[in-house]
């Protein structure tokens, strides 16, 4: 049973993926990107880290795309979109590397899972324990966060407003 | 219970990885651009989660808060970008946008 | 709560401090002049310069900054470079500040802040640390590159930069997750390594392999350096040296401690996964040193010549690395001059593009507007030479220096081919440094050039401050090795 419903989970984040690597309206990327995520928070509930998926759904899937969709809006999403030269010039060239790097993975992993051991341990993150962290070992990181933010904020206002 | 998903899950965020490098290579768009580097960061959201309960270690959960906030933070400034970019090029033409020699 | 060592988490604070009392400040009481502004930028990276030297008379066991930093020799000489590179240019830039009509107060604490991130990257002896580290200094830096607003190639600059830049954030990322694997579940650099040398579970050469292409992505070698030119070219001119210089110090010192368990008398058992190592640092530096200096040639902007100037040297700076992956040089003698190279690299170009800004719009864009400084600003010109023989890598300066100790150390570990390559490259070098030369003496300015902008007291400081270590270091070489040798 819940393989069934890992096996769906899997294939619609890969397939939504897919889409918003290929899709050519933006909106439609954006709202694909979104349902990755959804699939992403079930795959999290499913391997019993609620908590994180609940991150992932709240803030990512909730309010980093919901930003994208605004600014999607605002950048009026017909044919006059920001356009970027692509990093290389021949969509095949694009393709191939991709593809190639992405076998490259995906064999390497199914190497490393082969040796890595039978014996799969399995033990949940306790919300607690996450908490912890966050002021004891990470707490450095947790105070660096805000600077990153302090940056965001500045910046974003700055670049962003009419001189 | 959810441990025998974890080769699976490997599997999963290296693919999501790739697709996200084949989306920064071969969109045109800035703003698709910008969203395969989403799915690189979602990619590795799943890879630390998916090790940290492997190894019963809660700084992979934790990790994941800090990929997010920075990924949030990397959204406001590049979509600010993006707009500015957008209000200077009225038309957007490939050729036009490259006015800096690459 | 982890033990708060004060003295060592001094520089940190400090970093994080100065930023926000500027913009208090600004916020209090508005800032239209950069002075105020530069000062307390200046104070603060001073301060926390003199603590980060400071803790180099500790003993080793009381280095650790927060659990997570520690202030082994290379990082803390590297931390003190990046601080360096971070005052010199803070002290350069109120020119560029009135120029172009910037903000002072955001220009100087986002300098600071980027700064504070090349920090922590440099002290970082864990996984998470050196990402936020990156971050911070790289979100700094996509705000700083765009901040000359109106004019559009700064916007394409930043746009640019952003796509790449978060790019190879999202392939460290990810290359660390496999370090953490690697590691058994733990992100301390520490266990990271041992993960790298038992290869149980066999993660961690995944992830060395893409943390490797993040970072050379953020070093901007070859064949990673796209968009590089472009950033240097649309990002205000000081903003585009201490990328050019703190950011590649801060990103490889980092690779560096990465990379130490492959050192070649450490473990026998590495030694096939090291000589891979080895071979592809061999073909990105070989890459980098062949296409920055060709390209380099090619130019007719002095910013976009800079720009794979840089990528080349970014090629010669590997040479040290990978003498200690390699084998036969011992790691004290490959620390030693890969400090060397940082310290005077920093010093040639902080020097190089400093001038470049001081001219104002003489200096920033066409090679052909330097004809005739010599006779025009000849304060100027003269500092110009001194940077750019530096560069080249001709005796009696830092940059001589530099390279004799890496190219030594490359040779020592049997890559003789590679010492060939880069002195060759250094040659081609001469060319385009060197022209810039002639033009300052030789020929002769036309009416159409836009008129050099005056020398005012903070920026001949700067400059001075630059430009005289260079031969500093050039004269007494021995001295300056002795004294990053640390302990």
């Amino acid at each position: 049973m819940l393989k069934a419903i890992y096996l769906i989970l899997f294939v619609g984040t890969l397939t939504t993926a897919a889409l918003v690597v290929f899709l050519n309206r933006t909106v439609y990327a954006a709202l694909a990107l979104i349902a990755m995520m959804l699939g992403l928070t079930g795959i999290f509930i499913v391997i019993q880290a609620p908590f994180v998926a609940l991150i992932q759904l709240f803030i990512y899937a909730g309010a980093i795309m919901v930003l994208f969709l605004y600014v999607i809006m605002l950048v009026n999403p017909r044919h006059d979109e920001p356009l970027l030269p692509p990093l290389l010039t021949r969509r095949w060239l694009a393709v191939t590397l991709a593809v190639f790097l992405g076998l490259l993975l995906a064999a390497w992993s199914v190497y490393a899972l082969a040796r890595a051991g039978d014996s799969v341990v399995f033990q949940t993150v306790a919300v607690a324990d996450l908490a912890n962290v966050m002021f004891s070992k990470y707490l450095l990181p947790f105070e660096l966060t805000s600077v990153l933010l302090l940056i965001a904020i500045v910046g974003a206002i700055l670049i962003a407003r009419r001189s | 219970m959810g441990g025998e998903f974890f080769g699976w899950n490997v599997i999963l965020s290296m693919l999501l990885f790739t697709l996200g490098i084949l989306a920064v290579l071969w969109q045109r768009n800035a703003l698709s651009v910008f969203m395969g580097i989403e799915l690189m960061l979602n990619a590795a959201n799943l890879a630390f989660i998916n090790f940290a309960q492997r190894y019963g270690d809660e700084s992979g959960a934790a990790i994941i808060l800090f990929i997010v906030t920075v990924a949030a933070a990397e959204a406001a400034i590049g979509l600010a970008i993006f707009l500015r970019l957008y209000r200077q090029a009225a038309i957007i033409d490939v050729d036009k946008a490259n006015q800096l020699r690459g | 709560m982890p033990d708060i060592n004060w003295w060592t988490s001094l520089p940190i604070i400090l970093l994080t401090v100065t930023p926000l009392v500027i913009l208090l400040l600004d916020a209090i009481a508005p800032q239209r002049d950069p002075i105020v502004s530069m000062l307390l930028a200046v104070v603060g990276l001073t301060a926390a310069l003199f603590f980060t030297l400071l803790v180099e008379g500790t003993p080793s066991a009381d280095r650790d900054a927060f659990g997570l930093l520690h202030y082994d020799t290379l990082g803390l000489y590297g931390a003190a470079i990046c601080l360096l590179a971070g005052i010199l240019l803070a002290l350069l830039s109120p020119r560029t500040v009135r120029l172009y009509a910037l903000p002072p107060a955001e220009y100087f604490a986002l300098l600071v802040m980027a700064v504070l991130g090349m920090v922590v990257v440099c002290l970082g002896f864990e996984l998470l640390t050196i990402f936020l580290g990156v971050e911070i200094t790289a979100v700094a830096f996509y705000v700083l590159v765009g901040l000359e607003g109106n004019a559009r190639g700064a916007t394409e600059a930043s746009l640019k930069y952003f796509v790449l830049s978060s790019f190879s954030s999202a392939f460290l990322i990810f290359g660390f997750a496999f370090l953490y694997a690697g590691a058994r579940g733990s992100t301390m650099l520490f266990d990271v390594w041992n993960g790298m040398v038992l290869q149980d579970p066999p993660w961690a050469e995944l992830g060395v392999a893409l943390a490797v292409a993040g970072f050379a992505f953020k070093l901007t070698l070859v064949p990673f350096h796209l968009y590089a030119a472009d950033v240097f070219e649309g990002a205000p001119t000081p903003v585009a040296a201490l990328l050019a210089t703190g950011s590649k110090v801060a990103g490889f010192v980092a690779l560096f401690h990465l990379l130490l368990p492959f050192q070649r008398y450490l473990t026998l058992e590495l030694a096939s996964m090291a000589d891979n190592v080895a071979e592809i640092l061999a073909i990105l530096a070989a890459l980098s040193i062949v296409v920055g200096n060709v390209v380099a040639v090619l130019q007719r902007n002095i910013k976009r010549m800079l720009a794979y100037s840089s990528i080349a040297h970014g090629g010669y700076m590997l040479i040290a690395p990978l003498a200690l992956i390699a084998g036969g040089v011992r790691y004290a003698e490959v620390e030693a001059a890969a400090l060397v190279y940082l310290l005077a690299y920093v010093l040639m170009s902080v020097a190089a593009f400093g001038v470049a800004l001081t001219l104002g719009a003489r200096g920033e864009r066409a090679i052909d507007d330097y004809a005739g400084l010599g006779r025009v600003a000849p304060g100027l010109a003269f500092a110009m030479t001194v940077a750019l023989i530096s560069l080249t890598g001709i005796p009696l300066t830092a940059g001589f220096v530099g390279k004799f100790a890496v190219f030594n150390a490359g040779v020592q570990a049997g890559h003789a081919w590679l010492v060939v390559v880069a002195l060759l490259g250094s040659a081609v070098s001469a060319f385009y440094y060197l022209r810039v030369v002639v033009y300052m003496y030789m020929r002769e300015p036309s009416a159409e050039m836009p008129p050099v902008e005056g020398l005012t007291l903070v920026q001949g400081l700067g400059l001075v401050l630059a430009t005289v270590p260079i031969v500093l270091v050039g004269l007494w070489p021995k001295l300056v090795l002795a004294l990053l040798a640390g302990s």
